[in-house]
C-alpha cells in the first residue's frame, strides 16, 4: 500500500527531532530518564557525524542501502549522502532544499504552511528541551539500564499515524565520560516496510565551518 | 350635490380602484400558494448588474465566455460559508470547531459541510500520481528527456534521490517506476501549491492553519437553496451565528467567511433600515398633515391609500418577478413621498377651497393636473423597466403600481368623501396658514432664484469639469466594518486570495480548451506569474503522448536503472508494459482517478456551454508592478489574453464596472428619449412657451443633481443618474400642477408646496441609509426635487 507524499513530508519532519537526540553529555550512575536524555541531548550547538541509512520494502524483499554525514545545528539539519550516489538535502524551519549529482537543487519554500511550522515548532521545542511539546505530539515509551536507554513513540497526529506505526530510538549512556549517545532510529510503517539510520562518530562543537555553512545559503 | 351620473361614474370608480388592487393581491397570493414560499432576495452580488444581462445571441465571445464561466460558479461561490475556529492551542480550535460542526451538522440549511480532511484527497492523489506517472510529465522534463545526456542526468539524479536522506517516496513505487517519475510529478504540485501560498495544511484529521500566534481549524459548508435565502432570521448563517456564538469565550473565536455573510449583515441592516425609514416618514408626513387640516379624515384616507399602495406594488412586482430584491423594498419607502402628493392635492382643496360643491367638483378640478402628473411620473418610471438590470426592473414595477393605484384613490375614491361644510372651508385654519404661505404666490418675473441657482450649479460644474464623466465603481459602494472587515482581513490572509481576476479559456472541444490552457500556462509561467489552472492537473491528450514518448526515451536506461537499485531484469519488461498501457490509458476529463481532486476542478473546469467547452485560469497573489513594469496587472494580463486566439482576460469588479458605465450612459439616453416623449404630449396641453419653461425646469433638475455629483462624489455614477431619472418623473409634477391652476394659486401652490415637502422627506430620509447606493439615490432624487421646486414655484 503506497503512502502519502504528505504523510511521508510529516516523517522527514519527525525524523529531525529524533537526530537531536545525538547529543551527548550526561553523567552518573543511576538509570537515565526522559528529562535527562532530552537535557543531554540538547547540550550542544552543532552536532555532527556519520550516518547509514537501510530502507527496507517488506513485500518486494529489498533493501537500499546509503550513507554519508549529517549536522544538526540551530538552522536546521543537512543530511548529505555520499554512498552510493553523492546527494544532499537540507531541511530549516522554512525550506527543504535537494542537491543532485548533476548540481541542480531544488527548494521548496513553505513558509507560513503549519505543517511546515509544525516540524519547525517541534524542532525547537526539543532543542530548548521542552519535554511538553514532544508529548503533545506522541505517545512515549522510555526504557533504560544503567548504561543505555531505548524510546518508543508512537504518533499521536492522525496523519502521521496513518504512515508511521512507530519510531524507535536507542543509544548508549550513561558512558563512562557521563556521555549520552544516540546510536540508532527505527522507523516502522504501517506497510511493513522500514527505514533503519545508525549513527556513529558523533562530534559536537559551538560552530559551522564556512563550508558546512554553505548548506545553508540559499 | 353629485348628481346621478355623478354617483353612479364614482361608484364605478371604486370598483376600478378594488380590482385594480385585488387583481395584484390575488395574482401575488396565487404564486405563494402555488410555490408556498414568499422569495425575498437579498444576495449582494444581485445588487449590482451581471457581467452580461443580455441575451446570449446578442453576446461578443468574450461576453459568451464571462457569461458561461459566472453561470457556472457564482451559485458556487455565492452560497460557500467558511467557519475558521480559532485559539492560540490547536487542541482548543479543535475541539471548538467540532462542537460547532456538531451543532451545524442538525441544521438543514447546508447542502454539505466538512469539518474533517478526507483521507482519501491523500490516497486518491498518490494513486493518481503514480498511475499516470507517464502522462503527467511537464515540458521542461519532456524536453530534457528528448536528448541522450538530459536522459542520462535524469536517470542519475533518480538514483541519488532514492538513496537519499528523507527520500519522500515509497520503496514499493520503486519497481514500477525506477525513475521516480511519480515523485517529480509531485514535487511539481508541491511547489505549485507552496507558490500559492496557502497557509491551510492537514493537522490531526482536520484542515488547519497557523497565523499570528492562533490557529484556525476550518470548517466548510455550502448553503442549499433555503439556507440562502436571506431577510429571514431561519437561514444558515443564522445557524451559525447561533451555533458558534456561544462559543466564543475562553479565547475561543471565530472567524466568518463567504459572500453569505455579507449578505445577511446586509440584509439585516436592510430590515432595520425599511423600518426605520418607513416608521419615520409615516410619522412626519402625519405630522404635517394633522398641523395642516387638524382633523383625522384626510390622515387616515392618506395613510390608507399609501399602504395600498405599497401593498399593490410589492404584489404586482413579485407577480411579475416571482420574487422581489430587498433593496426594492427600500426603495419602495419612496412611494410614501409619491403618493402622498395626489392626496394633498385633494385634501387641500377638500379642505380650504369654498367654491367647490362635492368632492366630484374637486376631481374634475385637479383631474388634468393628477393625470399629466401620473403620465410624467410612470414614464420616468417605465424607463427604468427598459434597463438590462433586474433590480430597477423591480423598482420600476413597484413604483408605477404603487403610483396608479394612489392616482385610483385620488380620482376614484376621495370624491365620494363628504366635504366639510362651506362656511367652515372659508374659516378654517387651512386659511390662515394659506395666508402665511402667500409667499409661494409672489414669484419673482425675473426668476432671479432660478437664475441664482443655476449660475451656483454652473460654476460647481465648470470647476469640478474634470469630474464631469460617466464613472462606477462597486468596490466603493458596499464598506465592510467591524467584525465582518476583521474576518475578511484574517481570511484573506489564510487563503492567500486578492483577486478576481481570471483568464477564460474557451474551445470547440476539450483537447483545444486544454491545449490552449497548457499554452497560457507556459507564458505566464515565463512571466513568474502563479495561478491554477486545469491542465496543471489534466494535461491534454498531446501532452500526454508527448510525456509517454518522454518515458519511452528512457527505456535504453532502464536496466541499468534497476540494477542499480538492486532489482533483477525481469522488472524491465514490466517498465515496458506499463508504458503500453500508459499510452492506451490517457487520462480525461470526468475520470473517477480525479474524484479526489473534485473540489479544486470544479472551479476550474466549467465544461460545455452551449456549443463551446471553456476553463478557467485563475492568476494568485498578482500585485501592481507582478506584470509589468509600469502597466496595472488588468491591462498586462488583457495583452497576454490578446496574444491567444479564444482566451479572454476578465475581471470581475472590473468587468462589473464597465457593466455599470455602460448602463449608466443607457439610461442617460433612455431619459433623454422619454423627457422628449413627455414634453411632445405636454405640447397638446401646453403652449410652446409653457412647454419651454418645462424644459428649462427639466435642464436645471439635471443641472443640480450633476453639479453635486461632481462636487461630492468625484463623478457621475449609476445611481445619480436613476435618480435623475426618478425627478424627471416627480420634479415634472410641479411645474404642471402650477400651470394647470393659476387661476386657484395660493390653494394649488400651498399644495405643491406640500407635496414637495413630504416627498422630499421621504427621499431625504433616503440619504441616512447605509447603503451607498440608496444612499446616492436619495441624494440625486433630493437635490433635483428641491431645484424642481424652486423653479416652479419662483
Amino acid at each position: 500500500m503506497r503512502k502519502s507524499r504528505m504523510n511521508s513530508l510529516l516523517k522527514t519532519g519527525f525524523c529531525f527531532i529524533f537526530l537531536l537526540f545525538s547529543a551527548s553529555g550526561f553523567s552518573g550512575n543511576t538509570r537515565v530518564s526522559f528529562d535527562t536524555v532530552c537535557e543531554g541531548l540538547t547540550r550542544h550547538s552543532v552536532t555532527i557525524g556519520d550516518f547509514v541509512q537501510v530502507k527496507k520494502s517488506a513485500s518486494i524483499n529489498r533493501e537500499l542501502r546509503s550513507s554519508g554525514k549529517f549536522i544538526i545545528c540551530d538552522y536546521g539539519i543537512v543530511w548529505d549522502t555520499q554512498k552510493p550516489f553523492h546527494s544532499s538535502m537540507v531541511v530549516t524551519q522554512t525550506k527543504i532544499a535537494q542537491t543532485l549529482p548533476d548540481g541542480s537543487r531544488t527548494v521548496i519554500d513553505g513558509s507560513g504552511n503549519s505543517v511546515f511550522s509544525g516540524i519547525a515548532g517541534t524542532l525547537s521545542s526539543v532543542f530548548s528541551g521542552d519535554r511538553k511539546r514532544l508529548e503533545q505530539s506522541f505517545h512515549v515509551q522510555f526504557l533504560s539500564t544503567t548504561n543505555s536507554w531505548k524510546m518508543i513513540l508512537l504518533p499521536k497526529n492522525q496523519e502521521v499515524a496513518s504512515a508511521i506505526s512507530s519510531i524507535t530510538l536507542g543509544g548508549k549512556g550513561p558512558c563512562a565520560d557521563s556521555s549520552i549517545s544516540l546510536d540508532s532510529i527505527l522507523i516502522d510503517e504501517l506497510n511493513n516496510d522500514s527505514i533503519l539510520y545508525t549513527f556513529k562518530n558523533q562530534m559536537y562543537k559551538e560552530d559551522l565551518t564556512d563550508a558546512e555553512q554553505t548548506f545553508f545559503t540559499f | 350635490m353629485p348628481n346621478k351620473l355623478s354617483l353612479r361614474s364614482d361608484k364605478n370608480g371604486i370598483w376600478i380602484y378594488i380590482l385594480f388592487n385585488l387583481f395584484f393581491v390575488f395574482a401575488f397570493l396565487f404564486l405563494v400558494v402555488r410555490d408556498r414560499r414568499i422569495y425575498i432576495d437579498s444576495d449582494l452580488l444581485n445588487m449590482v448588474p451581471k457581467s452580461s444581462s443580455e441575451s446570449r445571441s446578442d453576446l461578443s465571445e468574450k461576453e459568451l465566455a464571462v457569461s458561461a464561466a459566472d453561470d457556472a460558479l457564482s451559485d458556487t461561490a455565492s452560497r460557500m460559508v467558511v467557519i475558521l475556529a480559532s485559539h492560540e492551542d490547536f487542541s482548543r480550535a479543535k475541539a471548538v470547531a467540532e462542537t460547532a460542526y456538531e451543532r451545524l451538522s442538525n441544521s438543514r440549511n447546508f447542502s454539505s459541510l466538512s469539518l474533517y480532511s478526507n483521507q482519501d484527497v491523500f490516497s486518491g492523489m498518490t494513486e493518481f500520481l503514480h498511475k499516470y506517472r507517464f502522462n503527467l510529465m511537464d515540458k521542461n522534463l519532456v524536453d530534457q528527456l528528448s536528448t541522450k545526456e538530459g536522459a542520462e542526468t535524469f536517470s542519475t539524479n533518480a538514483i541519488a534521490k532514492a538513496y537519499s536522506g528523507f527520500a519522500l517516496f515509497s520503496m514499493e513505487d520503486i519497481a514500477e517506476d525506477p525513475f521516480l517519475f511519480s515523485d517529480y510529478n509531485f514535487n511539481h504540485y508541491i511547489s505549485i501549491i507552496h507558490q500559492l501560498g496557502l497557509a491551510l495544511s492537514p493537522k490531526d484529521g482536520v484542515i488547519a492553519a497557523q497565523m499570528d500566534g492562533r490557529w484556525y481549524v476550518m470548517i466548510r459548508g455550502q448553503l442549499n437553496e433555503a439556507g440562502a435565502r436571506l431577510a429571514n432570521g431561519q437561514n444558515g448563517v443564522a445557524d451559525i451565528y447561533e451555533a458558534c456564538s456561544p462559543l466564543e469565550k475562553d479565547g475561543n473565536r471565530f472567524v466568518y467567511f463567504g459572500t453569505p455573510f455579507h449578505s445577511y449583515e446586509s440584509s439585516m441592516s436592510a430590515s432595520s433600515e425599511i423600518t426605520i425609514i418607513t416608521v419615520l416618514s409615516l410619522l412626519v408626513v402625519a405630522f404635517i398633515l394633522i398641523f395642516v387640516f387638524r382633523t383625522f379624515e384626510p390622515i387616515l384616507f392618506s395613510v390608507f391609500s399609501i399602504a395600498i399602495s405599497v401593498a399593490c406594488g410589492f404584489c404586482a412586482t413579485y407577480f411579475l418577478f416571482h420574487k422581489i430584491h430587498v433593496l426594492s423594498l427600500v426603495f419602495s419607502t419612496s412611494l410614501i413621498g409619491c403618493c402622498i402628493d395626489y392626496s394633498l392635492h385633494f385634501f387641500t382643496n377638500w379642505k380650504a377651497d369654498a367654491s367647490v360643491h362635492s368632492g366630484y367638483g374637486i376631481k374634475q378640478k385637479i383631474f388634468r393636473g393628477l393625470s399629466l402628473s401620473l403620465m410624467s411620473t410612470v414614464i420616468g418610471y417605465v424607463c427604468l423597466f427598459f434597463t438590462p438590470f433586474d433590480l430597477l426592473k423591480q423598482v420600476a414595477v413597484f413604483s408605477t403600481a404603487g403610483i396608479l393605484s394612489a392616482y385610483l384613490a385620488s380620482v376614484c375614491v376621495y370624491p365620494v368623501l363628504r366635504l366639510p361644510n362651506r362656511i367652515d372651508r372659508k374659516s378654517c385654519s387651512l386659511q390662515d396658514l394659506l395666508k402665511k404661505c402667500s409667499f409661494l404666490e409672489k414669484r419673482s418675473s425675473k426668476n432671479i432664484p432660478c437664475i441664482a441657482f443655476a449660475v451656483v450649479c454652473i460654476l460647481a460644474v465648470v470647476f469640478c469639469h474634470k469630474n464631469v464623466v460617466v464613472k462606477n465603481d462597486i468596490s466603493h459602494l458596499y464598506k465592510m466594518k467591524g467584525r465582518l472587515l476583521d474576518d475578511t482581513l484574517i481570511a484573506g490572509k489564510i487563503f492567500n486570495m486578492t483577486s478576481s481576476a481570471r483568464f477564460i479559456i474557451s474551445g470547440d472541444t476539450v483537447e483545444e480548451v486544454l491545449e490552449k490552457d497548457e499554452k497560457l500556462c507556459i507564458v505566464l509561467k515565463l512571466k513568474n506569474i502563479d495561478f491554477m489552472a486545469t491542465s496543471l492537473f489534466i494535461p491534454s491528450l498531446e501532452s500526454q503522448k508527448d510525456s509517454i514518448q518522454a518515458a519511452r526515451n528512457m527505456i535504453p536506461y532502464v536496466e541499468h536503472q534497476f540494477d542499480m537499485l538492486g532489482f533483477d531484469k525481469g522488472y524491465v519488461d514490466k517498465y515496458k508494459k506499463n508504458l503500453e498501457i500508459a499510452k492506451n490509458n490517457l487520462l480525461e476529463i470526468g475520470s473517477s482517478d480525479l474524484d479526489f481532486l473534485q473540489d479544486t476542478l470544479s472551479s476550474l473546469w466549467i465544461g460545455k456551454v452551449g456549443s463551446k467547452y471553456y476553463s478557467l485560469v485563475v492568476p494568485s497573489n498578482v500585485k501592481a508592478g507582478t506584470v509589468g513594469k509600469s502597466v496595472s496587472p488588468d491591462a498586462a494580463f488583457e495583452e497576454i489574453a490578446a496574444g491567444f486566439d479564444g482566451v479572454y482576460y476578465s475581471n470581475k469588479v472590473s468587468d462589473i464596472n464597465s457593466n455599470l458605465d455602460k448602463l449608466t450612459r443607457m439610461v442617460l439616453v433612455i431619459f433623454a428619449c422619454a423627457l422628449i416623449v413627455v414634453l411632445c404630449i405636454l405640447k397638446f396641453f401646453y403652449s410652446w412657451k409653457q412647454v419651454a419653461k418645462i424644459s428649462v425646469v427639466c435642464f436645471l433638475s439635471l443641472l443640480s443633481v450633476v453639479s453635486v455629483s461632481v462636487v461630492f462624489e468625484g463623478c457621475v455614477d449609476f445611481f445619480a443618474v436613476t435618480g435623475i431619472a426618478l425627478v424627471f418623473g416627480l420634479g415634472l409634477d410641479y411645474v404642471i400642477y402650477m400651470m394647470e391652476n393659476k387661476e386657484n394659486s395660493s390653494i394649488e401652490s400651498f399644495a405643491v408646496f406640500l407635496s414637495f415637502i413630504t416627498t422630499a422627506l421621504s427621499f431625504g430620509t433616503l440619504v441616512f441609509s447605509s447603503f451607498l447606493p440608496v444612499h446616492l439615490i436619495g441624494q440625486s432624487i433630493l437635490t433635483g426635487l428641491v431645484c424642481a421646486f424652486l423653479c416652479s414655484v419662483f
